[in-house]
């Protein structure tokens, strides 16, 4: 954020409205779910040692959730997107239950996790982390041991699962021989063998061959499409998030800093870009602009920086020229996702 | 129900399409076949030789016998009551002097040869019968099921916490405490099962190779009452006392498991199981009492003229101790697995 605004001669307060960090009001999105699907409210969670755990409200330890909210629509494709330590995996933990938050709730489909959890359960397939099997057993036993746990499922239904996975060649082998991206490939199939509405990914691509990053996306594509699932995944592959997701959240320390749209995201800056103008007269221009538009500006020496909403910037270049200003250069900054990432979570 | 059926028999069939499990449970069957040949040795040594020389103080009659300790007893007394010897809490020699006394008295009164009574486990130098073969073989083949439950019970609980299985079983549709008592019982039946299977193999073998003339076996409470029970009865008293041993065990190595990693959680009971006899025998010497409580959980000296370990305590005392651990352990162990985080 910072970083961005030095760049562009903004002070702070002009950029917290750039990087839309303005509170939590904003960041649950610009654009609301249609359906509601999954509901986190004001999720909290500080990890203590294990003694002082049993004191809830003795201090210290590491907070990885701050009271996080969010809402995912039903058959959304939402991204968490964060540093390490960001508290994405915490998040996604509290979600499948893993992790009992200190406060705060979490809905699926009007179910609440505390109340209704085999029925919550039952809805949700996930992949936590770095899959990890029974290394001494066959893909195919591990596979048939957590269908048996879900309350069984035919043979061939695990075969057809397998064969799109990938793995029809390998799993009658031993997990211990399979390699980090087989073992993704394997996470993917257990997560998604008994079609559950929702699917929760930590980290799907980690170590998989450009071949099989793109098998996972057009696989979550697919379900989507083709089943409505809803899939909430974390990632740092910034590309992917970019052309899988519908919504991305940015977490940063345990706060949820953001939440953009795809096309907020394809457009690099989402709704909000900074115009740089270098004119004879810039005081006057900004005057000018800021009385016609509203929007915020700054003088430094001869040029000036307009924190622009919308696409109107050739508007704003002809009302100069109509007033005499003359233009020395005009042009329009955008923000790579890469930026606005590092801007948002810092 | 549905739910811990389900994880009951994947874990019991973990257990066994184990390599580690059926090596194990060669290596306790190579072992006990040892052990077998040596006293089939000694057994044929012994088949030459005199009686009397085999039978030791043999000559006496019941009724010689119970005197002799009636007057033990009362010297002891006496240096009691001068100072001489100082009475612990947990005082064994006033215990297993009134024991044998009551033993003796007992024979004398009903016509039994005493020699042709024996205790569980205690080992005399008189020829073996089947019988005492299979009593001898089942606690040494528990001794080793005791140790294959702590190693199971550290593998599938803070073992598959550790390595991260035990998350992928965690995002099913089934209850921390379904999935706890399930593991918790398939550890206990797979350990127990495998004991029973060894002891009916020793069944056999003792019938094979040892006098199947059956001797029997002579039970003291703390209250000197004698019984006299058939072998059978002493080998399903002591699977009994055994299931209590394991389940004991199984739960302590549960709730160790839920504090430390999977190397702590199999060494700790590991080296309390197999040292804390020895530290229990230094304390029990020192006459505390909450020692008594402690030896109380070894059920098997109640059953062994050695008599309850600490003045005026019964087997129900036992019972009584047992199920208040029980009761602990199980509650602890489940909060904390329910309440917990399990990343």
């Amino acid at each position: 954020m910072q970083e961005f605004n030095e760049k562009n001669g903004f002070s702070d307060d002009v950029f917290e409205v750039v990087a839309g960090n303005s509170g939590q009001k904003e960041t649950c999105g610009s654009v609301a779910p249609t359906t509601l699907y999954l509901t986190i409210d004001g999720v909290s969670k500080t990890f203590k040692k294990p003694l002082a755990a049993l004191n809830k409200k003795a201090a210290g330890g590491i907070v990885a959730l701050d009271k996080v909210s969010l809402e995912v629509g039903k058959g959304e494709i939402f991204g968490i997107l964060g540093p390490n330590g960001a508290g994405k995996s915490t998040l996604i933990k509290v979600i499948t239950g893993l992790v009992i938050p200190d406060s705060g709730t979490v809905t699926l489909d009007g179910l609440d996790f505390r109340r209704d959890k085999h029925e919550f359960m039952k809805r949700v397939g996930a992949q936590i982390e770095t899959p990890v099997f029974f290394n001494k057993k066959s893909g195919w036993w591990n596979l048939k041991y957590l269908a048996d746990l879900q309350g069984g499922l035919p043979d061939q239904r695990i075969k057809d699962i397998v064969e799109l996975v990938g793995l029809s060649s390998r799993i009658k082998s031993r997990v211990g021989t399979y390699s980090m991206g087989m073992r993704q490939r394997l996470g993917l199939a257990q997560a998604i063998m008994h079609n559950p509405d929702f699917l929760v990914l930590d980290e799907p691509i980690n170590g998989l061959d450009p071949d099989g990053i793109a098998q996972v996306r057009d696989l979550i594509r697919q379900l989507r499409d083709c089943y409505g699932t809803t899939v909430l995944f974390s990632s740092h592959i910034l590309g992917e998030m970019q052309t899988l997701c519908d919504r991305v959240a940015f977490l940063a320390s345990g706060r949820l800093v953001a939440v953009k749209t795809r096309a907020e995201i394809e457009h690099g800056l989402g709704d909000v870009s900074v115009l740089c103008v270098v004119c004879d007269e810039p005081n006057r221009a900004a005057a000018l602009i800021g009385e016609k538009y509203g929007y915020r500006t700054k003088v430094q020496g001869t040029a000036l920086y307009v924190e622009v909403k919308g696409g109107n910037t050739a508007e704003i270049n002809k009302t100069l020229i109509e007033n005499g200003i003359s233009v020395v250069s005009f042009s329009v900054k955008t923000r790579t996702l890469e930026e606005m990432y590092k801007e948002l979570t810092r | 129900m549905k739910g811990f059926l389900t994880v009951f028999s994947l874990e019991c069939k973990k257990v066994f399409s184990s390599k580690g499990f059926w090596i194990f449970a060669i290596v306790i069957l190579m072992l006990c076949l040892i052990v077998t040949a040596s006293f089939k040795s000694i057994d044929d040594l012994l088949e030459g030789m005199d009686d009397s020389v085999v039978e030791g103080g043999a000559g006496a009659t019941a009724a010689e016998m119970a005197r002799y300790y009636e007057l033990q007893l009362e010297e002891y007394r006496k240096a009691v009551e001068s100072g001489a010897t100082e009475q612990k809490l947990s005082d064994t020699t006033e215990t297993q002097l009134k024991n044998m006394i009551a033993i003796y008295t007992y024979c004398d009164e009903h016509g039994i040869d005493p020699d042709k009574l024996t205790t569980l486990g205690t080992n005399t130098m008189l020829r073996m019968s089947s019988s005492d073969y299979v009593t001898t073989m089942t606690q040494l083949v528990f001794a080793f099921v005791t140790i294959m439950s702590i190693v199971l019970a550290a593998k599938t609980f803070a073992g598959e916490r550790e390595d991260g299985t035990m998350r992928m079983q965690l995002t099913r549709p089934i209850k921390r405490s379904t999935l706890l008592t399930a593991k918790h019982t398939a550890v206990f039946v797979s350990s127990m099962a495998t004991g029973l299977a060894l002891t009916v193999i020793f069944m056999v073998v003792g019938a094979t190779f040892f006098d199947a003339s059956t001797s029997r076996v002579v039970l003291v409470d703390a209250y000197q009452n004698v019984t006299i029970i058939n072998p059978y009865a002493a080998i399903l008293l002591l699977l009994a006392i055994y299931a209590v041993t394991v389940e004991v065990v199984v739960q302590f190595t549960l709730f160790v498991g839920t504090f430390v990693t999977k190397t702590g959680a199999l060494a700790i009971p590991l080296v309390l199981y197999l040292f804390a006899g020895s530290v229990a025998m230094l304390l029990y010497n020192t006459g505390l009492p909450f020692v008594g409580l402690f030896t109380n959980l070894s059920w098997a000296s109640a059953l062994t003229p050695a008599g309850a370990p600490i003045r005026g305590m019964s087997i129900y005392s036992m019972i009584a101790v047992t199920l208040v651990w029980t009761a602990a352990m199980t509650t602890t162990n489940y909060l904390m697995f329910e309440k917990r985080d399990l990343k």
